[in-house]
């Protein structure tokens, strides 16, 4: 079996410097080899304002959670789409994402297009931006 | 409150084309109507020497046909069937029953045909599509009528094609008179294009270069303007806020006349065109698009001056008057509200009211495919500050897939 290219994971400082130049009034700090990022996002201009949390740490997969206002469910629906069981927001498949990325080019505009598709789901009770869910079947429209 | 306005405008443009009949009805619709006109017009037809024509007339000539509430699919089209015949040699009934009897020596179209309404032969198609074709019998006006009219200021181009129509209830009908019951479908189409010629022009030079073809390549049926689908909105609106009592509700022909005498076309999106039309009509006391005479309300035809589309407004103390009024400020409100909601969702909820909850959800997902498609195609970008996506913005998103669950 071939080896995997090593990949030069971007340090968190660097993540780091580039959230907070993206978005001058969040607020960020790395402690214990993690960064935490707390920033507001508004996904389009009739949208509300979300304020999210982003853990990372170096190897893993960054979390995101929505903090404020608290995540409700559309009607008739049971569950949150496209969330893991804590709630965090699942937005990539593994292979689309790296620690070589951009935090801000990649996980922050996926989390915005989250947000203002569940934003739809609430209206309509559909998902409107594509995806899969771990038993393979693609999400109803 | 600029970003907002264009993305409302957005999604007005995606509820105004759920209320549409679809391209492809229209485009049915056409086609049948082009066989019923081979029919009329035919080698063998009795009409053939009074050269029947078969033209579109009300809002499906005006591209601002709406469905009706209720996510039915079912729609109207109304057409006219001038035969060249003087009214001086011919009964309203003679004319009425020629065309009447033309339709139904076809076995198929016989089967096909309605009781017969006041004014017009009602085709019921069902096969493919469901709609109603309402034939007008029509002949030409005279040359008298025509020059009072543009005595009475009327451009000749408009007043030219004046016709007289038949009416069951008329106390004539059964008589040679010249005194017919009066209408100007195309006299008015062409006075409500003319309305919107700078935005008409532009729009079909759009599409022109878009299919990489000629302007006159592109039909004019094909081109919508910010006027013609205010108005499609203003008519939902007004549909769904009358369910309860549509005997109350505002006549089409006053919304589409106010409208379009109140459209600047130098307002180009979609909102800020409805916002400037309302506020327009409620100023009607110094733009007198609508006058008050003795108590007595006027919304004159713009092709022809005599004859007044509020003409009942003033009965039972102002009834349809204070009903229109109503209307407009309910309109304005539900308009402002749902602008001013913080959330997609809230906005949806707010507009259900008005629109009807079938079509703002299907407008919403038409947004949301809409959003999912410019990410697809790499058109989808983030502003940076606010986190803000659309296709202005700095940070293109990439590709990815929404997983879990």
């Amino acid at each position: 079996m071939a080896t995997k290219p090593k990949i030069k994971n971007l340090p968190l400082m660097i993540q780091r410097a580039r959230l907070m130049r993206c978005f001058a009034d969040s607020k960020s700090s790395v402690k214990r080899s993690c960064l935490i990022w707390r920033g507001r996002l508004k996904p389009s201009p009739l949208s509300k304002t979300y304020l999210v949390e982003l853990t990372y740490r170096l190897k893993e997969n960054p979390k995101v959670h929505v903090m404020e206002p608290e995540l409700v469910l559309s009607a008739g629906r049971k569950a949150l789409p496209h969330v893991f069981s804590d709630n965090s927001l699942c937005l990539y498949r593994r292979h689309e994402w790296r620690g070589n990325m951009r935090i801000d080019e990649t996980i922050i505009p996926w989390i915005c297009e989250w947000l203002l598709h569940y934003e739809i789901w609430l209206a309509t009770g559909s998902w409107c931006g594509g995806g899969v869910h771990p038993a393979g079947s693609k999400t109803a429209a | 409150m600029d970003e907002k306005s264009r993305q409302f405008s957005e999604i007005l443009e995606h509820l105004a084309d759920d209320i549409d009949v679809s391209p492809s009805n229209l485009q049915l619709a056409r086609e049948r109507y082009a066989a019923v006109a081979n029919w009329l017009g035919a080698k063998d037809s009795p009409l053939l020497r009074c050269a029947p024509v078969l033209y579109p007339q009300g809002s499906f000539r005006l591209g601002t046909m709406v469905k009706p509430i209720g996510d039915s699919d079912e729609f109207d089209v109304d057409l006219v069937c001038e035969l060249r015949i003087g009214k001086s040699d011919i009964t309203q009934e003679q004319l009425k029953n020629a065309i009447g009897d033309r339709i139904k020596a076809n076995e198929t179209y016989k089967r096909m045909l309605e009781q017969e309404g006041r004014r017009c032969w009602t085709l019921a198609y069902a096969d493919g599509a469901n709609f109603h074709m309402d034939i007008l019998p029509a002949l030409p006006e005279s040359r008298e009528v025509i020059e009072r009219l543009v005595a009475l200021g009327v451009a000749a181009s408009h007043a030219s094609s004046a016709i007289c129509i038949t009416d069951r209830e008329d106390a004539n009908y059964g008589g040679y008179d010249l005194d017919w019951p009066k209408s100007n479908p195309k006299g008015y189409a062409d006075w409500f294009t003319a309305q919107m010629e700078g935005q008409f022009s532009l729009q079909r030079q759009v599409l022109a270069k878009q299919r990489q073809r000629s302007i006159d390549e592109v039909p004019e049926h094909e081109v919508k303007t910010t006027l013609q689908r205010a108005i499609q909105i203003l008519k939902r609106h007004r549909d769904q806020r009358f369910e309860a009592n549509p005997d109350d509700k505002p006549i089409s022909v006053i919304i589409t006349t106010l409208a379009a005498l109140a459209y600047d076309d130098k307002e180009i999106d979609l909102y800020s065109v409805l916002v400037g039309i309302i506020e327009r009509i409620e100023q009607y006391a110094e733009t007198r698009m609508i006058q008050r005479f003795d108590g007595e309300w006027w919304i004159p035809n713009p092709v022809n001056p005599g004859e007044n589309f509020a003409d009942g407004w003033h009965e039972d103390d102002d009834k349809k008057a204070k009903a229109f009024f109503r209307w407009l400020d309910w309109i304005k409100q539900d308009l402002e509200t749902a602008i001013n909601q913080e959330g997609l969702h809230k906005m949806a909820a707010s507009m259900e009211k008005g629109f009807g909850r079938g079509t703002v959800e299907r407008t919403l997902k038409r947004l949301g495919h809409s959003y999912e498609k410019q990410r697809e195609d790499q058109g989808l970008k983030m502003a940076v500050g606010t986190g803000t996506l659309g296709a202005a913005g700095t940070t293109v998103v990439r590709s990815h897939t929404f997983y879990g669950d």
